[in-house]
């Protein structure tokens, strides 16, 4: 029954016709310089078909219908223009298209990359989804919301990444455990991967399926790139102080050879955070041959070893204390030197090799296979049987104990002298030299461990491009994915101890006399751990994927229309190398292989009421499978399953009024997405148990719902107004099943509801408006400014809190401070930018650009952060929330030559 | 193409040179400090502070805490200092957030209490510490002399007694001086009776008492806690833990008697490392710290040891 349904979709895909060749040729160059400008987007708008200029600037429309249509032009480096144009019988070349060059966008979006860097790399969990969609130009709401709301963590329509498709050159790079793109293996390279072929939500694209959130294609074949060379240097104050970047394109040169390499360098001492530190390096590599006009092989290769320190969420208190929002737990002096406990290693080597088919003049086939390998680690503080070498531990704050005769002493101890209120790493070693003294062979007190996430990763795609009649566009995709996760963590450094016993401590207490349960490894029991050695746990994640979807598009006079449907195929398992003490049967070697199929649908059509107005309206209804990295209950102990484990169900669906007037452009668009059966993890540190707690939720279902705003108002040939907004509500709509599991093993696993149930989702501000002002003065110089207003931030809940049995149990009190969401501060942010582009003889220039961003310095904006864990049912403010701020005043100056 | 060879070398130069700061750190060097001279010993902190000019509190509502509970200020006009060598150690479960110092030069003792476990790794047995005793409290908990600070036990009906310090406020009054060295850290050589004498000389002490066999206490045909009456000697086939360990939190007392029939408590908490190993037959050395424990004035006290590690427990045969 299944594979007759999928014959007769396929066979209602493939409806096939005759075409007649009509063509229309042009040349997109800059008005100022005359040099070819590539990778600009060029649209009919009538027949809605588009295509993108090559490096010499030349664009090429065929299989056309002659007639009228306007012809728009578009990129994020050019100011877009559109024009009527009337398409005869046969051949038409309409010349040269002069556009002026936008350089404030190639710019910006490097400003907007930090911030979005900056979110990645506070907690991978956090990132957010506007980096996905940066580069989406022509869309105002969400150009807006990639430039000047990303910093708050906003998140269009309130999607987690794992909801949007980042693919690069047509192949697939959303990664098969964790299901996002990793933005930071692009390696802060703007200028080299700022082409991008981009679907709204879940709008149709020409490279894949998609998703919700919106689909991107990252096109790096050297061939696209401009001829000619590049340099810049920038100075800010955010993650990184310094960048310095370097590129050069051959072009299409006489022999089908195309080469484009590049080089960046990003470094802070210390960033805009106390104690973190940038150290970045980015590569870039292009090769692309063109055989003929059929057939080029491109490959691309690149890379960004980075080694940074991060950042840590805290209490209001300590930030008090502090007296700063850029206070920093995790670092302290050694030596005199400032070390930050919690150092990122990260570096992605990524090869994508492309075959582009050009099978005829209608038809296309897109071959490419990626590889990456991903070496994520972070680093952490250990201790045996010694304090807690966190300086902002509860018990060291004047908050413990406010009665105390000592918390004024304590408080004095903490605002003024750095060994209390850091990581006080000389008295670190000083405690492992005395147990040496002591106890040569024992665990030493205090250790850095390096925790590692890596992951290889080999995709394959193939989309097939066909034009059926010129009504009709017929897209075949094949996607292929194989991922292995690997989790495990390293001794970093012995803090001059001599050795760490490969036991978990924590389960020592609550198991004295049970010597096996205590063992990481059964297989290798009380194992003498030195530097660089292997412990704790050692598991694989193994994810498979495969998927087909074909998709058509309909162009009509007065109707667009496009359905799609996809098939895929997931299966994982774990697989570990260490036999855990604490689940000795279920640890061990490859767990059950799990698998699911899941279908996904959508369609959407354009109502064009004429060429300055239109409707759409998008739909999209499909499953997915869980995440590998969302599935296990404890992964690193066990290969024990969520209860429950299914795929979540999505249905999405939009509304949208779009108009184009020479004095406005812009959309109104109403959204709902329904995701049905989500699972969430969550985990925090008990320091009663002594041990790291998961806390699961299942059965999640939310709700995203909201209207979002953009309009660009042209004052005057020099001024444009642009207004955005959006007013949405993202919420839980069920309770959950949650699942509370100890890594120590101290209790057995506990299955009780959670009750989420009108919780808000924690996806960054659910209000979010803003005004911009854009100046352009014809010498070329460009000016902004924005204001911009966030509010409805909900803060994370923690699971432990909602749970069931103390929720409905809670007095007036308890729930007020424990049972009740926090609503973070609503505030404004008032950002500028300044740029001049220099035009030099030789084709060459020279632009300088300045963003100013929290010009007011507005440090009182929380952007996230997490209710803790632990609570404490009689003394309700114990263990209170943690908070991230955004930044306050930063600036970001650029200078670039071109050559 | 020479031009553009250049701008990359700059940019390679300036950032390699960049890179160069990667940062880079140097183990610090293992502290070889000594200890410098104490303006009081222990004895003399207790003698001069625990007096009523420096009095915080003595419960005098509650006749039943009055003189066992007390909490005294050291806040004296110039530094008040004391020296002492660590007598305690954290690593076998039993001795828990506190350490016992003894003075170098005249050999008196006192608990140190503090809020946070794991204090021997910063504190660990043999090492030499200055306690400076300005900002800190001393008083007696339970009759026994400690230095913490004052604390108000919502649990005993406000009963305000010495507590655990804060463990930023240790660290700041008490400073290690060099490695830690087991030598100075000796027991002293006792006898049960000499204990068990009455005079306060072995309070916080730690000490070898020899030749002993271990007991328990009965009730009827159950376990029990004191008095000597009910102890009776460990015999073949009896499977007595020193510790129980299914009920967290509350230490259990096990004895030792000498060849002549004298008996002293040893008590041992349930998260002791040894709580499960079982009492053993024969004749034993034994090290432990001595405990004074009183808690209600119309009642007696008890001398209780605490053993540390079970090393410390050592065949006598």
């Amino acid at each position: 029954m299944r594979l007759k349904f999928w014959v007769l979709l396929f066979a209602l895909f493939s409806v096939s016709a005759f075409a007649q060749n009509t063509a229309l040729r042009g040349k997109v160059v800059d008005a100022e310089s005359g040099k070819p400008v590539q990778g600009v987007a060029v649209l009919l708008k009538e027949r809605q078909v588009s295509t993108m200029t090559g490096s010499n600037g030349v664009f090429l429309f065929d299989q056309l219908n002659p007639g009228l249509d306007m012809i728009e032009v578009k990129s994020t480096d050019i100011f877009p223009l559109d024009n009527n144009v009337t398409i005869r019988k046969g051949k038409n070349d309409i010349g040269e298209i002069k556009v002026k060059m936008r350089i404030n966008a190639g710019m910006d979006d490097g400003a907007v990359f930090i911030f979005s860097e900056n979110q990645i790399d506070e907690d991978e969990s956090q990132s957010n989804t506007t980096a996905n969609l940066m580069g989406a130009s022509d869309d105002v709401y969400l150009r807006t919301s990639s430039f000047s709301y990303s910093p708050m963590r906003f998140n269009v329509r309130g999607y987690s990444p794992e909801h949007a498709s980042t693919y690069i050159n047509g192949v697939s790079f959303n990664d098969g455990e964790r299901g996002r793109f990793n933005y930071s293996m692009l390696g802060g390279m703007n200028s080299l991967f700022k082409q991008k072929d981009i679907a709204y939500y879940s709008d149709a694209s020409s490279f894949g399926f998609g998703s919700i959130g919106g689909s991107t294609n990252i096109m790096t074949n050297a061939s696209q790139y401009a001829p000619g060379g590049s340099v810049s240097l920038a100075a800010t104050n955010r993650a990184y102080v310094l960048r310095g970047m370097g590129t050069f394109s051959t072009g299409l040169m006489q022999n089908g050879w195309a080469f484009t390499g590049g080089l960046v360098y990003r470094w802070s001492k210390e960033g805009a955070w106390d104690g973190t530190f940038y150290n970045s390096w980015g590569y870039f590599f292009g090769a692309e041959k063109v055989f003929n006009e059929r057939h080029s092989l491109a490959l691309t290769t690149f890379g960004a070893p980075t080694q940074r320190g991060q950042q840590g969420a805290v209490t209001q208190e300590v930030y008090d204390l502090a007296g700063d929002i850029y206070y920093n737990p995790y670092w302290g002096y050694q030596n005199g030197k400032k070390r930050n406990s919690r150092v990122v290693d990260s570096y992605d080597p990524t090869v994508v090799v492309n075959h582009t088919w050009k099978i005829d003049n209608v038809t296309n086939l897109k071959t490419g296979i990626g590889f990456h390998y991903n070496n994520y680690s972070s680093t952490a503080l250990g201790f045996y049987n010694a304090p807690d070498p966190r300086p902002d531990y509860y018990r060291n704050l004047p908050s413990y104990d406010p009665e105390s005769a000592n918390a004024e002493l304590i408080a004095d101890l903490w605002r003024n002298n750095p060994r209390y209120s850091q990581v006080d790493w000389d008295a670190l070693y000083q405690a492992n030299y005395r147990n040496n003294t002591l106890y040569p062979n024992e665990n030493a007190k205090y250790m850095v461990e390096q925790r590692h996430n890596n992951l290889m990763e080999g995709s394959l795609n193939s989309t097939f491009n066909t034009r059926l009649t010129n009504k009709l566009k017929l897209t075949i995709g094949v996607d292929a994915q194989l991922t292995k996760g690997m989790h495990y963590k390293t001794m970093n450094d012995l803090l001059g101890g001599n050795l760490w016993v490969d036991i978990d401590q924590f389960a020592e207490r609550d198991f004295p006399n049970n010597p096996s349960v205590i063992q990481n490894d059964l297989k290798n029991p009380n194992r003498i751990i030195k530097e660089g050695d292997k412990f704790g746990y050692d598991y694989d994640m193994n994810v498979s994927r495969l998927s087909a979807f074909a998709q058509n598009e309909w162009n009509f006079r007065k109707f667009d229309l496009y359905y799609a449907a996809r098939f895929s195929y997931t299966s994982f398992n774990r697989e570990g190398h260490m036999q855990n003490g604490r689940a000795p049967l279920n640890s061990y070697g490859k767990s059950k292989l799990y698998y699911f199929m899941d279908p996904s649908v959508k369609a959407g059509a354009t109502y064009k009421i004429n060429g300055r107005h239109w409707i759409t309206a998008n739909a999209l209804a499909e499953t997915r499978a869980p995440l590998a990295n969302n599935s296990y209950v404890s992964p690193r102990i066990k290969s024990t399953i969520v209860p429950n484990l299914q795929q979540e169900k999505v249905l999405s669906y939009d509304l949208s009024y779009n108009f184009s007037f020479p004095f406005v452009k812009g959309r109104v668009s109403g959204f709902r997405t329904h995701i049905l059966g989500s699972t969430e993890i969550n985990g925090y540190y008990h320091d009663d148990y002594r041990t790291f707690i998961n806390h699961m939720m299942t059965d999640l279902d939310k709700l995203y719902q909201g209207v979002e705003v953009g309009a660009t108002f042209k004052l005057s040939p020099s001024f444009s107004l642009t207004l955005a907004g959006t007013y949405a509500d993202y919420k839980y709509t069920s309770n959950a099943l949650g699942i509370v599991s100890p890594e120590n093993g101290s209790f057995s696993d506990v299955i009780e509801p959670v009750m989420t149930k009108d919780l808000r989702l924690p996806a960054g501000p659910q209000t979010v408006g803003s005004v911009k002002l854009d100046y352009f003065h014809p010498k070329m110089w460009f000016a902004d400014i924005t204001l911009s207003y966030f509010g409805r931030n909900y803060l994370d809940f923690a699971p432990s809190a909602y749970v069931q049995s103390l929720y409905e149990t809670y007095t007036a009190e308890q729930k007020a401070v424990l049972g009740t969401q926090e609503e973070l501060k609503d505030g404004l942010i008032l950002d500028a930018s300044v740029g001049k582009l220099i035009y030099l003889p030789m084709k060459r220039s020279l632009s300088i650009n300045l963003s100013l961003s929290n010009i007011l310095n507005n440090t009182k904006m929380v952007t996230g952060g997490y209710q803790q864990g632990r609570i404490d049912l009689t003394n309700l403010t114990k263990f209170p929330a943690k908070y991230y701020y955004a930044q306050g005043f930063s600036f970001f100056l650029n200078m670039g030559y071109k050559f | 193409m020479r031009k553009l060879r250049n701008i990359f070398s700059i940019i390679f130069a300036t950032t390699l040179g960049l890179s160069g700061c990667t940062p880079d750190y140097d183990a610090p060097k293992p502290d070889e400090s000594e200890l410098p001279e104490a303006t009081n010993t222990i004895a003399e902190v207790k003698s001069n502070f625990m007096k009523s000019d420096w009095l915080v509190s003595n419960n005098e509502s509650s006749s039943r805490y009055k003189d066992l509970f007390t909490v005294y200020n050291m806040d004296a006009s110039e530094s008040v200092t004391i020296n002492g060598i660590v007598i305690s150690t954290d690593r076998g479960g039993n001795t828990y957030k506190k350490l016992v110092i003894r003075d170098p030069k005249d050999g008196s003792a006192i608990d140190i209490s503090v809020d946070a476990s794991g204090v021997s790794a910063f504190y660990p047995y043999g090492q030499a510490v200055q306690v400076t005793c300005n900002k800190l409290q001393i008083g007696k908990y339970a009759d026994l002399p400690v230095i913490g600070t004052t604390y108000v036990n919502a649990e005993k009906a406000g009963r305000v007694e010495v507590g655990r310090m804060n463990w930023l406020s240790a660290q700041n009054a008490i400073k290690s001086y060099g490695m830690p060295n087991p030598e100075l850290a000796k027991p002293l050589e006792v006898t049960v009776p000499e204990v068990l004498a009455g005079n306060e000389k072995y309070r916080s002490q730690l000490v070898t008492i020899k030749n002993v066999e271990f007991g328990a206490y009965y009730q009827g045909s159950g376990l029990s806690y004191f008095p000597s009456s009910i102890f009776k000697l460990v015999k073949a086939g009896d499977k007595i833990p020193f510790s129980e360990t299914n009920d967290l939190n509350v230490p259990v007392s096990r004895g030792i008697q000498d060849a002549n029939g004298n008996i002293i408590p040893v008590t041992t908490s349930s998260y002791a490392k040894f709580a499960s190993e079982l009492l053993p037959m024969g004749k034993y050395n034994v090290t432990a710290i001595v405990g004074w424990y009183r808690d209600n004035s119309i009642k007696e006290g008890n001398y209780q040891l605490s053993v540390q590690e079970f090393k410390d427990i050592v065949s006598a045969e």
